[in-house]
């Protein structure tokens, strides 16, 4: 076995080694110069984006009963044989199960409760008491969040695939979750914290599968584990890796600058267990807009010549050492489509101009 | 492909034509639809602007007493759609009128509350109801959503509605005569106990043991409750309840204060007027619809069992 991964691991330095060696061809053959370790790093993208995240909780309530009175929302397990009059069920299935108070079961607008005075649509009417088996009906709550994101990756690039992995903080806001059935009974579930945070570390592969003037699409995976803040009781949480499926749209502002629009959607669940012994599962993908910049760090420095502005790579001789050497003229976020080496930006004025001119003259 | 695509738009724009419908729409149209009837029918009826309610008089009484906002209506009633087909009927040839108190949204449908307060004693209106002031979206028996509602009222009396609690507790006190409820002999253990201020009456049937309910006890009790001609109108085993603590609601007054006057064990008739029952419960009309308005959380659950102005008994055993 390890024989084996031995030799596969010769194998990819040897192609490593015979792809720098071929790129390094001309090189070698005009003797231009170039730092190695910068040639390397090259091959390296750092990415950062932030934007926007809507995330969509949904849960079904299964195995338990569900009790709504006037104050709360409990749900307990079925497993109860005989259920009285009164019991102790848990709020918080989103993120920290509680115990709740004893409450009753009984209807407060049933014999032998007090009457209510102008009783036909009265208001409090809308606080009854609702109990239901979860495994007779299907029910459960959704609803929508917010977050933003800010991440932060790097990728290994050869030829149109990436390899890399990355951190991405989000602040996360929640709101409130709507029933997916009886709707007239049942009240919406207000989440005990109004914000918390998530934190994903994650590996990445992708691949640019089409490219346009100087647009790049890439589709991207990304693989990671989530965690949740303080506000989630992570004690009593099961969560399993989550995958984010994107596509970055890369405008190449030059070929060591980017700007990125990255929308991917993430897919992840959770368990809540409660301590009674049921459990909840909630299903929580977001779909994510993000903007940001990518850069790699340029194979070749600065010219040193103030001078030079040359947009493309070219050579410059080093007139005391008389080193030929591979520079550029401008600083790494210049526009420039690395296809064809576009005009300064400065010069597009004049340019236009210039068709301008020539037009008039036919 | 053409057709494809004109079919797809036709039926794009129906749905959007559909989908800019609300309420003001319906009752723009069931103001012409009623407005329509009338005219078909050549009755010339008025409208209340507030409600949208159109109302005529079929027989007028001036010096009749008017009902007003607080008093309590007696009334018989004749429920039918715009075709003239009776869904209900309730008239002295089913018995006793029916009452409830005016302005306390007591009744419904509510168009009644505001209809009735436009009458005299002893005279008979009809009303023509929208569905906002009707049965809504109500689907039960033959009320169908939207239904237009006609309405033919009549009002045959007025009453205090202290007369009425007032009437409860000489009806009690007939009760405890005609069962010989003081008749220790009959009756052992003691006689009834009358609380004046309340009008409650209390009889212990059989003796129990230990202290009487404090605050924050849990109390567990088994109870039958029938009116006053002996008929039922629920019942409970193992009732239970942390004492003086109103979760989930306060308890009936009378109720609970008849259950702080028992030991562990002990069985009690605790007689209760109506102005510590359930005083005006309220009105249904017809009273077939209860059960679904319960269901859509409209009246209260208790009206489906208690009347209007009904004094209550409860047979109850403290089993705690």
């Amino acid at each position: 076995m390890f024989a084996a991964i031995k030799r596969y691991s010769l194998f990819a330095l040897f192609g490593l080694i015979t792809f720098q060696g071929l790129s390094q061809d001309i090189y070698e053959k005009y003797d231009i110069y170039r730092n190695p370790v910068y040639v390397f790093l090259n091959k390296f993208s750092i990415t950062a984006t932030t934007g926007i995240g809507i995330t969509s909780y949904s849960h079904q309530l299964s195995g338990v009963y569900f009790y709504q009175d006037a104050q709360n929302q409990f749900i307990f397990s079925n497993d109860i044989e005989n259920l009285g009059s009164t019991f102790s069920g848990y709020t918080d299935w989103l993120n920290d199960p509680q115990p709740g108070f004893e409450t009753s079961l009984e209807n407060p607008f049933d014999l032998p409760f007090d009457y209510l005075s102008n009783p036909v649509y009265n208001p409090a009417l809308g606080d009854q008491t609702f109990l239901v088996d979860t495994d007779t009906t299907d029910f459960g709550f959704k609803g929508g969040s917010r977050g933003i994101p800010i991440t932060l990756s790097i990728h290994y690039n050869f030829d149109k695939f990436r390899v890399g992995a990355g951190y991405s903080y989000e602040f996360h806001f929640l709101r409130r979750l709507e029933p997916t059935n009886y709707f007239g009974q049942v009240r919406n579930y207000e989440p005990n914290v109004k914000r918390t945070r998530y934190s994903r570390l994650f590996g990445m592969v992708g691949y640019k599968f089409y490219s346009f003037w100087s647009y790049d699409f890439v589709a991207e995976l990304q693989v990671g584990r989530i965690t949740a803040g303080k506000q989630f009781n992570n004690g009593a949480i099961s969560r399993g890796i989550y995958t984010n499926l994107g596509v970055s749209i890369e405008n190449n502002w030059s070929e060591y600058f980017r700007v990125i629009i990255r929308p991917s959607v993430d897919f992840k669940s959770y368990a809540i267990n409660i301590p009674d012994g049921s459990t909840v599962r909630h299903s929580y993908p977001t779909f994510f807009i993000q903007a940001g910049i990518s850069i790699n760090i340029p194979d070749i420095p600065r010219s040193p010549m103030k001078s030079d502005h040359v947009q493309l790579k070219h050579i410059y001789r080093d007139p005391v050492t008389g080193r030929t050497m591979e520079v550029r003229g401008q600083p790494i976020w210049k526009r420039q489509n690395p296809k064809v080496g576009e005009n300064n930006r400065r010069m597009w004025p004049k340019r236009k101009k210039a068709i301008k001119k020539l037009k008039t003259k036919n | 492909m053409v057709v494809v695509i004109r079919y797809i738009l036709i039926a794009f724009s129906g749905i959007l034509l559909l989908s800019c419908g609300n309420d003001d729409s319906v009752s723009t149209s069931a103001d012409g639809n009623i407005q329509a009837w009338l005219d078909s029918t050549s009755i010339s009826a008025s409208r209340d602007d507030a409600t949208g309610i159109y109302y005529y008089a079929d027989s007028l009484n001036p010096s009749g007493t008017q009902v007003s906002s607080g008093s309590v209506a007696a009334i018989y009633y004749t429920l039918s759609d715009l075709n003239g087909n009776v869904i209900a009927s309730h008239q002295r040839s089913n018995g006793d009128s029916l009452i409830f108190k005016v302005g306390a949204s007591a009744v419904y449908p509510l168009g009644v509350d505001r209809g009735v307060t436009l009458m005299r004693v002893g005279e008979i209106y009809n009303f023509i109801l929208p569905p906002e002031q009707a049965y809504q979206d109500l689907t039960s028996g033959a009320i169908n959503p939207n239904l237009i509602a006609h309405l033919e009222i009549q009002v045959v009396g007025v009453h205090n509605e202290s007369d009425l609690f007032a009437q409860d507790i000489v009806a009690i006190d007939d009760y405890i005569a005609v069962n010989n409820l003081n008749d220790t002999v009959t009756n052992p253990l003691n006689r009834v106990e009358q609380f004046s201020a309340s009008g409650i009456s209390y009889k212990r049937l059989s003796a129990g043991s230990g202290a009487l309910p404090l605050n924050g006890d849990t109390i567990i009790v088994d109870y039958s409750g029938r009116f006053l001609d002996d008929s039922s109108f629920g019942s409970d085993s193992g009732f239970e309840w942390i004492y003086g603590s109103n979760d989930p609601r306060e308890l009936l007054t009378g109720f609970e204060f008849g259950v702080s006057l028992m030991q562990t064990g002990e069985r009690a008739l605790i007689m209760i007027p109506s102005s510590q029952g359930y005083r005006e419960s309220a009105l249904v009309v017809p009273g077939f619809i209860s059960g679904d308005l319960v269901e859509d959380g409209i009246i209260p659950d208790y009206v489906t069992s208690i009347p209007p102005y009904q004094a209550l008994l409860f047979e109850i055993t403290r089993v705690d």
